[in-house]
């Protein structure tokens, strides 16, 4: 296995807020607790979960667009937390993300041209205009729209074209990991495709990295090599994707699973109860000992520990052994 | 054979702007027996929330009616003066939009959003709306209805929201219950809730729904017939669990086929070539056909109608075989 390009170890990130009468007493959110992964090169991570379940700040976090509270974050083994300035800066280019509304992520005041360049133009590099046009329209033919749309404005273009924008400002430094943030949540299914099969492309001729977050659990089980299950902050279980899929070992992945309407199956999909508690007043114990069905003693008590349960299968829950599997 | 609820016949809508009249619904025909749940799917823009508009009156300015009839339970809803409307929109039928952010006032209680809701439609004091209102807040499935009953919207979680538009739909005993997206904003694991609840919820009213979706899965959950529609057409309609076994149409083979599913292959997915015409430019012929893999000269000159056997009616030309154009 090749060296990881990112490695996360123990990543926190907690929002102080103040609760109970007169707000006098201090607490704080665990919006992301202990979470830590590696990511090789041309490998894709997916982070799956809830609203509200921490996706979000955990990159946040890891690009440090919000600082974290604690953690280590190694990018190409140099500690990217401890970097300032234009080491920083430097080091960003290699991070690059694609927000998930083609909307309001592209300034609708700037060209086409103008967006993709940005990037270009912060980092120094094609320090002369033709050389920096010339990187802005290959990248466009390479994300597949028609490099004579070069001078147009974001809103004249559909969303599976402005994604691509997105897309394109996102490759146009050559990063080494690119984290997609629900990339085609707002997107129709026939473009979704076409969107999916241009990132797994890249993916393949860049030899990219990415980190890809998506409610949609079909869509990461096509495109991420690796799963995260997050809860609360929390993960709750990683593994294989296919593994993951076929064998989910931890009771939410298996709720989480059984909820998807499926189009090549009849049944109804088995509803889990409840909705997930505040984050500023987590349950004791396991997170998810609330909705949990199999939820004894213990899991009020005491909080599972992330353990491996098979080779490269992680999973937080006191049962793990003792649940039943799929299909029983 | 089950009561006729309501029955759709030749709806058309078009939209009168500066590009000129745009068909935004293009004869639409179906009905819906009491009991009975329809589903339409499409890519945004393909018509299907202004089908139900139309169905309900409320087709926004510069679009108007310009043709067909709706009938609800034998009555004759298009032309029929606005006062009369306003006495069935609520009562008679009634609609859940996508969005339980927006649909819901934000400064009343949901109690009081509910019982004014009855009121409108039915001679009853306040107090017995109130009590009427409390009822139907527990039917929902919400824990604690007193409390929720006297809290703003902004207090409930985005399930819970969508639960009081629910009660609220339901609260005059709707014989059509349209819903439109309401599960597209709310995790999966939400949204097994919130379908399960309306299927409950149809038994236990013997509404009729008519259920607007993309999501192809949740079709097949919720789904006694389907309407395909693709730029205002309808291109296939038929029982729900034909559809899955046998999609006649192109465009609904397409797109069922660039779903990622949970047992879909490792490759690239399936993509629909080109992308959706625009309204002010329609193709000459059948208007899938510039993306159609099976397009032949006929296809790109003339528009097919509906041709079908039985219950499965297919607007292709490689359907024609199968019988009669737009048998009754």
């Amino acid at each position: 296995m090749s060296r990881p390009v990112l490695k996360v170890e123990h990543l926190k990130k907690y929002y102080p807020i103040r609760k109970g009468a007169f707000s006098r007493e201090k607490a704080v959110v665990k919006a992301c607790d202990d979470v830590s992964f590696e990511l090789c090169a041309g490998e894709t991570l997916g982070i799956v979960g809830e609203s509200g379940c921490g996706k979000t700040t955990t990159i946040q976090s890891v690009i440090r667009l919000i600082e974290p509270t604690g953690g280590r974050i190694l990018l190409n083994g140099q500690d990217f937390r401890a970097m300032r300035g234009p080491e920083l800066k430097q080091a960003r280019q290699k991070l690059k993300l694609i927000f998930q509304d083609p909307y309001s992520s592209l300034n609708p005041r700037m060209t086409v041209k103008e967006i993709i360049a940005e990037p270009l133009e912060i980092a120094g590099v094609c320090s002369n205009r033709a050389g920096r046009d010339r990187r802005v329209l290959e990248t466009m033919e390479q994300v597949g729209l028609d490099p004579s749309y070069v001078n147009r404005y974001p809103h004249e273009f559909s969303g599976g074209q402005r994604q691509r924008i997105g897309i394109a400002r996102a490759i146009v430094l050559r990063p080494d990991v690119v984290i997609c943030d629900e990339p085609v949540s707002a997107l129709d299914v026939s473009i979704q495709a076409k969107i999916i099969n241009l990132l797994r492309q890249f993916q393949r001729e860049l030899n990219l990295a990415y980190i890809f977050i998506s409610h949609d659990l079909g869509v990461v089980r096509h495109i991420a090599d690796r799963v995260l299950v997050m809860y609360l902050g929390r993960v709750v279980e990683e593994g294989e994707s296919k593994e993951l899929f076929a064998n989910p070992l931890h009771p939410y992945t298996k709720a989480l699973l059984d909820s998807v309407p499926r189009m090549d199956a009849d049944g109804k999909p088995a509803a889990l109860q409840g909705d997930v508690p505040s984050p500023a007043n987590p349950p004791s114990g396991c997170l998810f000992h609330t909705r949990c069905p199999y939820a004894q003693k213990i899991c009020a008590e005491t909080a599972p520990e992330l353990r491996e349960h098979q080779m490269g299968h992680k999973c937080a829950c006191h049962f793990v052994d003792r649940l039943p599997s799929k299909g029983e | 054979m089950a009561e006729t609820i309501l029955e759709v016949k030749d709806l058309s809508i078009t939209f009168f702007t500066k590009q000129g009249a745009l068909p935004t619904v293009d004869g639409v025909s179906f009905t819906l027996n009491r009991g009975e749940t329809l589903g339409i799917v499409g890519e945004s823009g393909c018509g299907k929330s202004m089908t139900v508009n139309g169905i309900l009156q409320m087709v926004p300015a510069p679009g108007r009616v310009t043709g067909g009839s709706v009938k609800l339970a034998g009555e004759e809803l298009v032309g029929m003066r606005e006062k009369e409307l306003c006495r069935k929109r609520g009562s008679d039928m009634a609609i859940i939009f996508q969005e339980p952010m927006t649909s819901l006032n934000p400064l009343m209680t949901c109690g009081r959003q509910i019982s004014e809701t009855i009121q409108a439609h039915k001679k009853m004091s306040r107090k017995e709306a109130d009590a009427r209102a409390l009822e139907l807040i527990g039917m929902v499935g919400i824990p604690m209805p007193e409390k929720i009953f006297s809290s703003i919207p902004g207090k409930l979680s985005g399930g819970q929201r969508q639960r009081i538009v629910i009660a609220m739909a339901l609260c005059n005993d709707p014989g059509v219950l349209i819903c439109d997206e309401p599960t597209t904003a709310l995790d999966v694991t939400v949204q097994a809730q919130i379908l399960g609840l309306i299927n409950e919820l149809k038994e236990k009213f013997g509404s009729a729904i008519i259920f607007i979706t993309h999501d192809l899965g949740v079709i097949r959950q919720m789904a006694d017939k389907v309407l395909v529609m693709y730029v205002g057409q309808a291109v296939e309609y038929v029982d729900a669990r034909e559809l899955f076994a046998n999609p006649l149409h192109p465009y609904t083979q397409g797109l069922m086929r660039c779903i990622p599913g949970m047992n879909s292959g490792d490759g690239d997915l399936h993509v629909i070539d080109g992308s959706v015409p625009m309204l002010y430019d329609l193709p000459k012929g059948c208007l899938f056909a510039p993306r159609c893999p099976y397009a032949d000269e006929r296809c790109r000159d003339q528009r097919p109608g509906l041709y079908g056997r039985g219950s499965h009616r297919v607007r292709c030309f490689r359907c024609e075989a199968m019988g009669e154009e737009d048998v009754p």
